[in-house]
């Protein structure tokens, strides 16, 4: 499905960053770049409001399977805490880290595709893609 | 040597018929405003002529502002035929500004539009809804609204680009500074009467073009919007000469029914058929069809009552499914005369038809929206004509009760929008129902008088004898003449009763 194509690949590149990069906030640092960039890419398109309020709902259904992820703002609307993921992740194994992101991404996407339509999420991700293709190089010292 | 005039390309907006009623299409770089009320078809009109404008060489940048959710407008949008999302971020790009308008008011959209401009380099811009931007942020941004308009007006003309602004006007608020600043004022109406809803569009300002003034009827299916400007419009055809050497004749399918028109139905001619219920006018209508196929023609067939492959036999049907005969099939709801003329039209020029069938006016009647209903006889006027100037020779049935107490031969008053009529009668004869038929008029040529009986069989309609020998057939009861010499010599003089009643 392409709409998760674009947050497999997201994924992929967290994994490859979590084999090769020797500094350990890596990981979390990246995703949240990552999520910054969805922000404001997204934002753009549909309000910053709405991409807050996808976030905060699937960080909500996310949460029943990964405990360990940050609670959403009880606001559905409530300004999206990047910072409190970046911690989140930082607090887990690498391995549980990228597994728990991986499921939110695709809870954001899938439930971004159900609205609009995979086609158009797509379209969207694929500049948001691009525009962080850079962020996946490991030990980038402006994500600190 | 002369030095040339600014010349003003016109866009395609890709909306049927609204190039027409714009007078050419949209002028590249104007300044136009689409009003209308909540669901009137603004934000769809939009995107189709974004999608049908935009290009990597003509990029669009849609900003939406406080209107309808972006999620939700691109949620139904995607829903047309139009939307492309192959086309999202390369050619087209989205921008929501609300939140630029929630921080500094309108200067601060206006800068995210400047911003936002200068980096997409767009050739085409809309903004919606644009009296989300306005309303009652004059005072409190301290920029004046009309100067603000004014600025943007001027920012997109120098970047070239061709604007709209999409926002929910009431059309009586002409006292917007909007409104002298657009170069076009294009509005969307939504009526309803009963479960009847019609759509229409006015355009009500275009510089610079000659529009088609007044309300198009328009209709929004999964194609997006169909603007259905009036016939004489679609028509660019120069109006033929004065003819010089008598028409062709066209042949009806029935020999008997060709000697008494004065040798056939003259060609390009419009002919009502009209009588009762049963009387055989859809059976004329199929004879006039299959002689068409016979002699090679093709034809279109309008049905407002009757399907066409079953009420006309197989020999029609099979016409129908080789593509010999097509039809225009008005399931739609609430139609519009103009919608049905373009629709014809269409498919006379797509089949370069010599014949046309509308069956019936009545059912055509019947399926208008009520609001047409009123102006019935006019519209049909003009379908009449913009049919004519196709040059098809056209075949119309009307459903028409038989009245023995006066004499009409057409309904609606349409007797002299026709170059010629039939008509169709139930008549008792011997304590039977019979059938006799007439041709009333055939313009500018000779014709029978006779009444003739007629019966329907498998093969069609048979024309029998008149009734020499009969008077009175249109009252219903006719009489038989027991001595025409002596009646001319009974004439005159006080004899009550010179006919016996049959």
């Amino acid at each position: 499905m392409t709409s998760r194509s674009i947050a497999d690949r997201i994924h992929a590149r967290l994994a490859e960053l979590a084999e090769t990069s020797s500094v350990i906030p890596a990981i979390p640092d990246t995703a949240v770049a990552y999520w910054k960039e969805i922000h404001l890419r997204l934002g753009q398109v549909i309000g910053e409001r709405a991409v807050e309020a996808l976030y905060n709902r699937s960080l909500r259904r996310t949460r029943d399977q990964y405990p360990s992820l940050p609670e959403g703002q009880t606001r559905p609307d409530g300004p999206a805490d990047f910072a409190a993921l970046g911690a989140a992740l930082a607090s887990q194994p690498n391995a549980v880290a990228l597994e728990a992101h991986s499921a939110l991404l695709h809870t954001f996407v899938n439930h971004l595709a159900s609205l609009i339509g995979a086609g158009l999420v797509e379209r969207i991700f694929s500049s948001i893609a691009s525009s962080t293709n850079e962020l996946a190089a490991p030990d980038r010292g402006r994500l600190k | 040597m002369t030095i040339p005039k600014a010349t003003i390309r016109r866009l395609s907006t890709g909306v049927s018929g609204l190039d027409e009623v714009l007078g050419g299409g949209l002028p590249e770089f104007s300044f136009n405003l689409i009003g209308g009320s909540p669901g009137s078809g603004k934000t769809t009109l939009a995107h189709q002529i974004m999608f049908a404008l935009a290009s990597a060489e003509r990029p669009a940048l849609y900003f939406t502002v406080l209107g309808e959710p972006p999620l939700k407008m691109l949620r139904y949008q995607q829903q047309f035929d139009f939307f492309d999302h192959e086309r999202v971020n390369q050619c087209v790009h989205f921008l929501y500004l609300a939140d630029r308008l929630g921080d500094g008011g309108l200067d601060s959209v206006l800068t995210a539009v400047f911003e936002a401009v200068a980096r997409v380099k767009p050739a085409l811009v809309f903004v919606d809804s644009f009296r989300s931007v306005t309303t009652g942020r004059h005072d409190a941004s301290g920029a004046d609204l009309q100067q603000f308009i004014q600025q943007l007006s001027v920012m997109m003309s120098n970047w070239e680009a061709t604007t709209f602004l999409i926002g929910e006007y009431a059309s009586q608020d002409e006292t917007n500074p909007v409104f002298t600043v657009a170069d076009g004022l294009i509005w969307l109406y939504q009526t309803s009467q009963g479960n009847s809803v019609v759509r229409k569009i006015d355009v009500r300002k275009m510089r610079g073009q000659r529009t088609v003034p007044g309300l198009h009827t328009f209709r929004i299916t999964s194609e997006g919007i169909s603007v259905f400007a009036p016939p004489r419009v679609l028509e660019t055809e120069p109006p033929k000469r004065a003819r010089t050497t008598p028409r062709a004749r066209v042949a009806m399918g029935n020999a008997i029914l060709d000697e008494m028109l004065g040798g056939g139905l003259p060609e390009g001619y419009s002919l009502l058929v009209a009588g009762p219920s049963g009387a055989g006018k859809s059976i004329l209508a199929a004879a006039f069809l299959a002689e068409g196929a016979r002699l090679g023609e093709t034809a279109v067939i309008a049905l407002f009552e009757q399907r066409a492959t079953f009420a006309r036999g197989a020999f029609i049907a099979g016409l129908i499914e080789s593509g010999q005969v097509g039809v225009v099939d008005t399931g739609a709801a609430d139609l519009s005369v103009d919608e049905v003329a373009g629709l014809l039209i269409a498919e006379v020029k797509r089949l370069n038809a010599s014949r046309v069938v509308i069956d019936s006016l009545s059912g055509f009647e019947l399926a208008l929206a009520p609001t047409f209903s009123a102006d019935f006889r006019e519209s049909l006027s003009r379908l009449i004509v913009a049919l004519a100037r196709t040059g098809a020779t056209v075949l119309m049935t009307s459903e028409m009760e038989d009245r023995y107490d006066e004499l009409r031969f057409s309904p609606y008053g349409s007797a002299f929008m026709t170059d010629a009529i039939v008509i169709l009668r139930y008549i008792e004869v011997e304590s039977r129902l019979k059938r006799v038929l007439a041709v009333v008029k055939v313009r500018g040529s000779a014709h029978s008088d006779e009444l003739r009986l007629f019966d329907i069989d498998e093969h069609g309609i048979q024309i029998g004898a008149s009734m020499p020998e009969h008077e009175g057939l249109l009252g219903g009861r006719p009489r038989r003449v027991t001595d025409v010499a002596a009646l001319s010599d009974v004439r005159g003089r006080d004899v009550a009763n010179p006919v016996e009643h049959l």
